[in-house]
């Protein structure tokens, strides 16, 4: 028999607000159907994980803690919706 | 002959008798090649620039104090950016009696009183031109960002009037023979576009609210994710 392999990928978005950070997160699902395992990822990341990351960039080209800090706000503003 | 050491005479006469001045400094931004090749931080930058035209900075000054400030403007994301790029959002004070400086910080996440130790090595060059009609000579530095990804030295450019006698200049750099009408920090640029000096006592009022703490501690604040509602 013909060995059928596929996947089925479904794209659950959900979206809370915490204390700490607003996080908006999608996850990916992939499900295999042989063994029924189920494997997620994460897709988006979390507003805070953006700031940090873009922190981080703007760091490496040399920016200073608060220019860098300032435009990473920007970024995380945008991700959270309150811009 | 006689008539220019006439001149010079009276123009030192003059502005040794001087107390105290302001300076209004226009804002430029030019271009960076780090800067230009973060495809996000490029349009910011390009968005600087224009904001950068509606920007004005005062260094208000006497014998011993300065405070560099931004003045009121419209806000717009342009001006934001700009004031971002150009620490605009800070108020510089500084005191000839100190080495620490103060910048009162005023941005996302609260005001602070923030002190620093200022290690800028100046190196007077030969260079000279007039700004508003003054001889300024040009002198030359280091800006050193320390910071998680290395260390980044930034070239700065300063040119100081001997013929005004104060030792400030914007952004809290001092220590030059005379004050600064123009300074170039990477690729941002204050330059004097009015000055006003006076021979009356000016008093500096030094901002006192915010959070005491120092540079370390406050880098430590803005590397941490920010707090929702902030």
């Amino acid at each position: 028999m013909k060995k059928v392999f596929f996947s089925a990928v479904a794209l659950v978005a959900f979206s809370f607000v915490g204390m700490a950070n607003e996080i908006e997160e999608k996850k990916a699902v992939q499900i295999n159907p042989e063994n029924n395992s189920v494997q997620i990822e994460d897709e988006e990341k979390s507003c805070g994980q953006i700031y940090l990351e873009d922190f981080e960039r703007y760091e490496s080209i040399g920016l200073t803690f608060e220019a860098a800090s300032d435009f990473a706000f920007h970024n995380y503003k945008k991700c959270t919706g309150t811009l | 002959m006689n008539k220019i050491f006439i001149f010079i005479f009276f123009t030192l006469k003059i502005f040794s008798q001087t107390e105290s001045g302001k300076v209004n400094y226009g804002l430029v931004i030019g271009y960076d090649e780090k800067m230009s090749n973060d495809d996000i931080l490029k349009g910011y930058l390009e968005q600087a620039k224009e904001g950068a035209k509606h920007v004005s900075f005062d260094l208000s000054f006497n014998k011993k104090e300065s405070l560099f400030y931004v003045n009121e403007s419209i806000e717009n994301e342009n001006i934001s950016f700009a004031k971002a790029f150009s620490s605009g959002n800070n108020i510089f004070y500084t005191h000839n009696d100190s080495v620490i400086k103060i910048k009162f910080v005023n941005n996302h996440i609260g005001k602070f009183i923030v002190s620093y130790n200022d290690n800028t090595i100046w190196k007077l060059e030969n260079e000279s031109k007039y700004i508003n009609n003054f001889l300024c000579y040009k002198a030359t530095s280091e800006d050193i960002v320390i910071n998680s990804k290395g260390t980044f030295k930034h070239p700065i450019v300063a040119w100081y009037c001997p013929s005004i006698p104060f030792n400030f200049g914007p952004k809290g750099y001092n220590g030059l023979p005379g004050l600064i009408l123009e300074l170039q920090v990477r690729n941002i640029t204050w330059g004097a576009t009015k000055i006003e000096i006076s021979n009356e006592n000016k008093i500096i009022e030094k901002p006192s609210k915010g959070k005491l703490i120092t540079e370390e501690e406050f880098n430590k604040i803005l590397a941490s994710p920010p707090i929702l509602g902030n």
